[in-house]
């Protein structure tokens, strides 16, 4: 404008004109006028504005004002921007910018009780929407379980406490919005006045959270820390100390990767008991076909992933499981250095296998203890016996983990598979704490107790009455994420973070800690348990420092290398996972005999039915019970949903005359009574009845509330310990009817060549054995009957992927995992019982063998991406289409909703949107969305993709490069998260792929291979290392 | 006229009677029963429009369907009603060409049968998708800035062209028939309104012999065009089965079948309707036993085709070892929809035997149940294929029931309301018998001379 100049006009001035100043030639030709014109508007009077300027009574000048204002805006913008204002590393690049569209990695950690797994979320437009495991961490190294995948829908759970809330300790649930300036005096003066001050903590992994517990407790007359958690392994690390003595009770570590014979005596190692993501990855790396294939033998009351994973499996009812263990001990001892030990021998010498196999009955007999006896005596030094799940945790769970720590020692175990020297977790609490807290609390001695997660009104015996107890303490103060059952009861509920909102560590074992960095700034106004410990302590350091401060003088000290601790912080942040202390060679420890003064005959007994708990493999102990993906996660065995049941043996059914679906009532000897629907579930002792713990919350949202019944009332604490199973039940039959939402509703195989399972002399014989077990299965030269001309797959990539039935746990972790990649919707229980839920992946489950005790088999089933696709020809619209990568296409937006593709499916992996399903991510749920995949509307169908996105971005990514993409870029949501690598996914026009090295595979099968559709998923067929004998009957006729 | 013995119009009628029979119910005030019967009709229409709105504005998640059933009554309704249709094309158009002149008393409500058969059929067809504000043109290959095309290889699109090109030459040949009468309605008009309509809707009929010629030439060429749809349409439908994977579905018998059972159960819903017709406007005269008797041979006929293809199937299945095969089938006969197929059987298979009896063919009250039964019973010959081939099918993990919901059922009545409002609306309003060819198949009145 400066520079303007009349260009129309011959004569100088301007054609068309503003004021009448333009029409004065001195106007366009002086040189004040022409500066003054470089003020944006031409009508302020440029006379009156110089004239200001040089007076300097101007205030403030047009211009500075403008730029004060918009400095002031910007930083009002940048202050109020939810931001983590601590700074965060990414995992790989650096967030110089939050990019729309491109997703950062950040490394943290996922707690679920004592496990602590490394993880990768990933972020979109700054928040997370899918986790991953951090292959970096020594410990899952890539693998999630499914609670760990689930735990990222909970991040935007609407039914999160918002804010600090006050309550007036009735148990309302609902309480008036304070500040937390308000709340935190309110707190200070109550903590100030009380002398004896008590934190009642879910286990506290972190060891910098611990310290600063300690600090804070410290300033009190009497303060202490009563760390609490349902499900414990308490039995095992008492057990430890007993047989070995002295330090700290620690749970050992366990190599199942060295094992080649492993028994299992009621713990469910590969799903809920111990360090089950690690357990399940190290156990199937010897579970290929083969010389070193390593064998299973579980005894146990429910049917658990690891029963249904065995080799052989033998039901015994609860309780059962310690008479195995002195059987098996007594056939053993006599071959092993403490074969001369009366101590020891004078306690089994009463359990000969046929005194115990008669006691037990069913399907265990004399033989088959000898033959496990005798399987352990063969693997000497190469073995583990574990034992000691909720399932068995009797009054006897302390004597039989010793005879299992003696079993372990005697067989030359100790150090070579179990570990004393790799401590996996530390014992964590035990009961007694917080029986002693309840005690203190009662008599008054408790002045102000600070909750922290921890919900023991939900979880503890109700003999405990923790409530009651609770109302005794003049101030309660919670940290929880909502007004749950236990908070309600509190004066103040400080809305706590979400693990992904927050900054810690946690000590993953004795080698190694990591570290847990925010992936986003809060969603509410939620503080974290530490900040809030630091703001009642009236520090004003942030927990961020505290825990940089903790690490420097710690971790760093002793591992720092010399470096400089940003840089050491950066790496260590980057990597989220650091080894603090390196492996010591384990070294055996020896048995201590007096334990055994500790072994008690078995109390358990009888010939009743007895109740066995545990722990299901969505819920676990029912803390994530508002997470939907978890509520909707068909049970691997059952796949029931949403609800608990009790499960019985078919002929436990018939005697007391009830099906699936009918309504019974079991009453405790302790008076504890509850009704729930029966499950029939094949391979149970007809004295068992098993159900589910984590069920029946009241107070933890709208999708948990009254799902399914609390059975942790049931439990007892006996001598500290918790009893959870082995309780002696009256079963009545109501009459009533309920209709269990279960995803697969026909039990019967029907004789179908669906799946193949071989044992392992089988397999040596002939490694192609199950291909030719049914006609139906083969198909030789069928190319030449197609009628279509074959798809052009010259491309550089076609998709193909290989299923391992041998290494598939059944576990349901892909099913999860895939639900959040591909914003699979939740239905509900309602419609599951109609049949409509929407998983991409499913887990189908046979049995093969007799219903008392049969073989499970698990078979995951995803859209097949078949070459001569029946979905593709039927669709009137082509909304379903082949790619040139063999990928079989869903065009979400062109589909009219025929559901035609789904009816010629055989394999049903179509799912349709009966409704308008996403609408049930409400409120701040659909945060969770990945905008990568698109969210489908009512009336169109959906299926597997392969996780085309990842497609995609990969190929994207080697465009970039200038390459292609190369095996192992690029991973499938469902393949990523397999603890067990079941689950294979690559190109298979590249002949070393390790896809399709495994396609070739001599096991390889396709599902349904008759219909001549040539599925891009190739099985491997399941080979159980097995005598021929208990070879399945099914497959074989047809 | 008549060479034969055979006496097609009773009661010694005059070409005059037959004008004024067939008008009767057109130019008075309805009766009393047509009123009772057209609000019955209009009840069941609202109990349609009721469901099809709830379907809309909610989602067809509230029907029973669920992930092995992706077609329950919505596809029974839809081959149902075009199964319906097929007896009037027959009657109409092949009975015309092997010149049978007993058709003529029922050929028009036949046709009007098909027609609004068709409609109802693809009333349910359009509205069992999941968006059917898409799918209500996306099916139809029209060029589009998008380039987007049908699927040439979908059943479901040669489905699309059957249907429409089965509705669009009923429509036209059915008109074309009517053009004479709506002449003769034109000329007794006495009111204004009602004779403008009439004079358009008969194209300026004149009845000269030029109009008569053109007419015939014009009514046998629809007859030959419509002749082979009877076998298509019905075949094509069928290939929404045959041509997919399915057990149960996946068979060659099914087109013939389909045509077999399709002429089956339009002809048992010919019987039901002019059963009623003739009672209500008083046609006993037109629509003699003699008719009535031969449809009822008709039924019996295909009714024991219908029956051959049961046992064929299954003998296929258990012939082709297939476990997959005779699992299905199995499953049909014990399964847990054993009932829907021991209905089928015996309303399909068994009922129409007792037209081996003249006695009973010639039975009124019994013609009137065994239609009903054979149309309950191919009712279930369509739900047994689509439900109990779905619900259990290769993978028994993914086996569950279907149970239809009240609004299925509602959208079912509603398509029967759509059908017996536009039938009570046509005889109201349109010559229910053609007079025309009616008049033909009489003995020339003694004074008349000879006529066309």
């Amino acid at each position: 404008m400066q520079n303007q100049t009349p260009k129309e006009n011959t004569e100088g001035l301007p054609r068309h004109w503003m004021t009448m100043d333009e029409l004065s030639p001195q106007y366009w030709t002086d040189k004040s006028a022409q500066e003054k014109r470089g003020q944006e508007f031409f009508e302020k009077p440029i006379e009156s504005l110089e004239a200001l300027e040089k007076t300097g009574q101007a205030g403030i000048a047009r211009r500075d004002f403008l730029t004060l204002m918009g400095a002031s805006m910007a930083l009002t913008a940048t202050a109020c921007a939810r931001r983590p204002v601590n700074k965060i590393i990414p995992y790989v690049v650096k967030p110089e910018e939050i990019t729309p569209g491109i997703s950062y990695s950040y490394a943290s950690t996922f707690t679920d009780g004592f496990n602590s797994y490394g993880i990768l979320t990933t972020n979109r437009e700054g928040r997370p929407i899918k986790l991953e495991g951090n292959p970096d961490h020594p410990v899952n190294k890539g693998a999630l379980s499914v609670r760990a995948q689930a735990s990222v829908l909970s991040l935007y759970d609407p039914d999160r406490l918002k804010h600090p809330v006050k309550l007036d300790r009735s148990g309302s649930d609902t309480g008036l919005k304070v500040e937390y300036k308000d709340a935190d005096a309110a707190v200070m003066a109550a903590l100030k006045s009380a002398g004896s001050v008590r934190v009642l903590s879910t286990p506290i992994l972190g060891e910098t959270t611990r310290k600063l517990v300690k600090e804070f407790l410290g300033s009190f007359r009497d303060g202490e820390l009563v760390e609490y958690e349902p499900v414990s392994l308490e039995d095992v690390a008492e057990a430890q100390a007993l047989s070995f003595g002295g330090g700290h009770p620690t749970i050992p570590g366990y190599s199942f990767e060295d094992a080649d014979v492993v028994v299992s005596l009621g713990a469910d190692f590969l799903e809920t008991w111990g360090s089950s993501t690690e357990n399940a990855r190290n156990w199937a790396k010897r579970r290929k076909p083969g010389e070193r294939m390593s064998k299973l033998i579980s005894f146990e009351s429910m049917m658990s992933i690891t029963g249904a994973n065995s080799d052989e499996r033998y039901p015994v009812a609860p309780g059962d499981e310690y008479l195995v263990a002195l059987a098996i001990a007594h056939e053993v001892v006599g071959h092993t250095s403490f074969a001369g030990n009366s101590q020891i021998t004078n306690k089994l010498s009463d359990y000969t296998a046929e005194k115990v196999a008669s006691i037990i009955g069913g399907v265990v007999t004399a033989a088959s203890i000898k033959k496990t006896a005798q399987a352990l005596l063969n693997a000497k030094g190469k073995s583990i016996v574990v034992g000691g799940g909720l399932s068995s945790k009797t009054k006897d769970a302390l004597s039989l983990q010793i005879v299992i720590t003696f079993l372990n020692c005697a067989l030359g175990n100790e150090g070579p598979t179990v570990d004393g020297n790799l401590w996996r977790y530390k014992a964590g609490p035990q009961h007694s704490e917080i029986s002693k807290l309840i005690g203190e609390m009662n008599a008054g001695k408790v002045q102000a107790l600070i909750i922290h997660g921890a919900n023991p009104v939900y979880s503890l015996p109700d003999s405990l009455a923790f409530a009651a107890a609770l109302k005794k303490v003049p101030f309660v103060v919670s940290v929880s994420d909502r007004v749950d059952e236990t908070s309600r009861f509190s004066n103040f509920v400080f809305a706590a973070n979400h693990y992904l909102e927050n900054w810690g560590d946690a000590w993953t074992n004795n080698n190694v800690v990591s570290l847990q960095q925010p992936a986003m700034a809060p969603l509410f106004d939620t503080r974290s348990f530490e900040d809030s410990l630091l703001a009642w302590s009236c520090k004003k350091t942030s927990f961020y420092d505290f825990l940089r401060e903790n690490w420097k003088n710690t971790y760093f000290k002793s591992k720092g290398n010399g470096q400089n601790f940003e840089a050491y912080w950066e790496a260590t942040l980057q990597k989220g996972v650091v080894v603090v202390q390196d492996k010591a060679k384990p070294a055996p420890r020896s048995f201590r005999a007096a334990a055994f003064d500790r072994v008690g005959k078995p109390s358990v007994s009888g010939s009743g039915m007895r109740l066995a708990l545990y722990e299901s493999v969505g819920l676990g102990d029912g803390t994530m019970a508002n997470n939907a993906w978890l509520q909707e996660l068909p049970d691997p065995i059952t796949s029931v949903t949403w609800d608990n049941y009790i499960a019985m043996g078919p002929e436990a059914a018939k005697k007391l005359g009830v099906e699936l679906n009918d309504v019974v009532e079991l009453t405790l000897a302790s008076g504890f009574k509850f009704e729930l629907p029966v499950f029939v579930q094949p391979g149970l002792h007809v004295n068992t009845v098993a159900v589910a713990v984590g069920y029946g919350r009241t107070h933890v949202g709208r999708v948990g509330n009254g799902m399914g019944v609390n059975v942790f009332g049931a439990t007892e604490l006996s001598s500290g310990m918790r009893v959870a199973s082995g309780f002696s039940v009256t079963a009545r039959k109501t009459g009533r009817r309920y209709e269990l939402a279960a995803t697969q509703r026909h039990f019967q195989h029907e004789g179908r060549p669906l799946i193949n399972d071989v044992t392992l002399a089988e397999f040596k014989k002939n490694a192609g054995a199950a291909m030719h077990t049914n006609p139906h299965l083969k198909m030789e030269n069928i190319d030449s009957l197609s009628m279509w001309t074959k798809h052009d797959y010259s491309g550089p990539y076609r998709w193909g992927m290989a299923v391992d039935l041998n290494s598939c746990t059944g576990c349901g972790a892909c099913v999860i995992a895939c639900q959040a990649e591909n914003n699979t919707p939740v239905v509900g229980r309602d419609r599951v019982r109609e049949s409509r839920e929407m998983h991409w992946i499913r887990i189908d489950r046979y049995y093969s063998g007799s219903p008392e005790n049969p073989d499970v088999l698990f078979e995951p089933m995803m859209c097949q991406h078949c070459e001569n696709a029946p979905c593709e020809t039927v669709c009137p619209v082509i909304a379903t289409v082949h790619d040139k990568e063999g990928l079989n296409e869903m065009v979400y937006n062109r589909c009219v909703g025929t559901r035609y593709c789904a009816n010629n499916c055989p394999y049903k992996v179509r799912r349709f949107n009966f409704f308008d399903y996403w609408k049930n991510y409400s409120e701040t749920m659909n945060m969770v969305y990945n905008p990568d995949v698109t969210v489908r509307t009512r009336g169109v169908m959906e299926k597997c993709s392969f996780c085309v996105q990842r497609i995609v971005k990969a190929k994207d990514h080697a465009k970039d490069k200038g390459t292609t993409v190369r095996d192992g870029d690029l991973m499938t949501a469902c393949q990523q998260t397999c603890p067990t690598d079941a689950i294979v996914f690559g190109n298979i026009n590249d002949a070393n792929s390790r896809v399709s090295k495994i396609s070739k595979d001599a096991r390889s099968f396709r599902v349904l291979e008759i219909l001549n559709n040539k599925p891009s998923i190739a099985y491997l067929t399941k080979v159980r290392n097995k005598e021929s004998e208990g070879a399945p009957a099914h497959g074989h006729h047809s | 006229m008549a060479t034969t013995a055979e006496v097609l119009v009773t009661g010694g009628k005059t070409y005059n009677d037959i004008n004024e029979d067939v008008a009767r119910p057109l130019e008075s005030f309805p009766t009393k029963k047509w009123w009772i019967c057209f609000s019955v009709a209009l009840v069941f229409l609202c109990v349609g429009l009721a469901s099809w709105t709830k379907e809309f504005t909610t989602g067809i998640g509230v029907w029973g369907l669920n992930h092995p059933g992706g077609w329950g009554t919505d596809i029974t309704n839809f081959v149902f009603w075009v199964g319906i249709g097929h007896a009037g094309t027959l009657i109409s158009a092949i009975l015309f060409l092997f010149r049978q002149k007993w058709r003529t008393g029922i050929n028009r409500s036949a046709e009007a049968m098909t027609i609004f058969a068709v409609i109802c059929a693809l009333l349910v067809v359009l509205t069992h998708t999941g968006r059917p504000w898409y799918a209500a043109f996306w099916l139809l290959p029209y060029p589009n800035q998008r380039q987007l095309w049908v699927n040439f290889r979908s059943p479901l699109l040669w489905d699309v062209f059957a249907v429409s090109t089965y509705f669009t030459i009923s429509l036209i040949f059915w008109f074309v028939g009517l053009v004479p009468d709506l002449a003769s309605i034109r000329d007794r008009a006495t009111n204004k309104i009602r004779k403008t309509i009439y004079t358009i809707l008969s194209l300026g009929w004149r009845g000269s012999n030029k109009n008569w010629l053109h007419y015939e030439t014009a009514y046998m060429l629809f007859a030959g065009l419509s002749t082979p749809l009877v076998l298509s349409v019905h075949s094509v439908v069928s290939f929404d089965f045959a041509v997919s994977q399915l057990p149960g579905w996946h068979t060659t018998i099914f087109p013939p079948y389909f045509v077999a059972g399709a002429i089956f159960s339009g002809f048992a819903m010919v019987v039901t309707l002019l059963v009623i017709m003739r009672e209500m406007f008083g046609f006993k005269n037109y629509i003699t036993l003699d008719h009535l008797e031969k449809m009822n041979k008709v039924i019996l006929g295909t009714g024991m085709i219908v029956g051959y293809a049961y046992a064929c199937e299954f003998f296929i299945a258990w012939y082709s070892g297939s476990p997959f095969e005779r699992g299905a089938f199995l499953n049909r006969m014990f399964g847990p929809y054993w009932w829907s197929y021991w209905i089928m059987v015996s309303c399909n298979v068994l009922s129409p035997q007792i037209f081996w009896f003249r006695s009973m063919r010639r039975n009124i009250g019994v013609m009137f149940v065994i239609s009903l039964y054979v149309n309950i019973g191919m009712y279930f010959e369509r739900f047994v294929i689509i439900v109990t081939s779905l619900h259990r099918d290769f993978l028994p993990s993914s086996w569950d029931m279907y149970v239809p919901t009240f609004w299925e059922w509602g959208i079912f009545v509603g398509t029967l309301g759509v059908f017996f409002t536009l039938f009570l609306l046509f005889v109201r309003f349109l010559p229910a018998i053609a007079m025309g060819e009616v008049k033909s198949v009489m003995p020339s009145p003694k004074e008349g001379g000879h006529h066309s």
